[in-house]
């Protein structure tokens, strides 16, 4: 897996053992690449029980540049703040290519969609395009 | 090796090797505190109905049930936090 993710162009990469738990951070080049390097996770150790991995690697996106909604099938709230108490204020549909303008936290971008609704989006649904 | 040059030197009796070896410095680990977890997981779990997010000394445990497709989905959700562990008791549904 170590080697996918070298191969596969994740930068800033860093591998940290500590306490018998692996710690793999990094930025995926693309959600394409994120998926394959969770899919060998999952054949590893199927249905993820070990407990002694942390795979922190995400798709880095340009404020500016696009992101796609990437939900199972629903619609992503668009929210007022970040957070999940915070009001709804638009809704981004499934698949739907948005701009996305800052990004708040590891949890939490700012985006606008092209309908013009502006709004914190939960971040793990939302995969940057580079 | 220092210590094979040195004893090469002629009229030495004994080498006491008091070498140490120098390792790359290595920044620990981040781990958000409990208090962030706890915040943080409450948004991350929240889609995944009937799963269950307990945090203690930065472990988060999972419990409930959850479908096998999705659960790579809730790992991520979770690794992104920082915690120090997952310890996965996930029912498959």
């Amino acid at each position: 897996m170590l080697h996918a993710a070298s191969t596969a162009g994740v930068t800033n990469f860093v591998v940290t053992e500590q306490d018998n738990v692996l710690y793999v951070n990094g930025n995926a080049p693309s959600g394409e690449e994120k998926d394959k390097l969770w899919d060998i996770y999952n054949t590893i150790d199927p249905g993820f029980g070990a407990g002694d991995l942390i795979m922190n690697v995400n798709v880095v996106g340009t404020p500016g540049g696009k992101a796609r909604v990437t939900t199972g099938q629903a619609n992503l709230n668009i929210r007022k703040g970040p957070g999940t108490d915070q009001p709804i204020v638009g809704k981004a549909a499934h698949n739907e290519l948005g701009t996305l303008i800052s990004k708040t936290n590891g949890q939490w971008y700012l985006i606008k969609t092209d309908a013009g609704e502006e709004g914190y989006a939960y971040a793990q649904y939302l995969t940057p395009e580079n | 090796m220092a210590e094979t040059e040195v004893k090469a030197v002629k009229g030495l009796k004994s080498v006491v090797n008091n070498c140490t070896i120098a390792m790359p410095a290595r920044a620990p680990v981040v781990i958000n505190n409990d208090d962030a977890l706890t915040t943080a997981i409450k948004d991350a779990v929240k889609d995944f109905e009937g799963v269950t997010a307990n945090v203690n000394d930065g472990q988060v445990t999972l419990t409930g049930p959850n479908k096998r497709s999705s659960l790579p989905n809730l790992m991520q959700a979770i690794s992104t936090l920082k915690p120090k562990k997952i310890n996965n008791q996930i029912t498959i549904k």
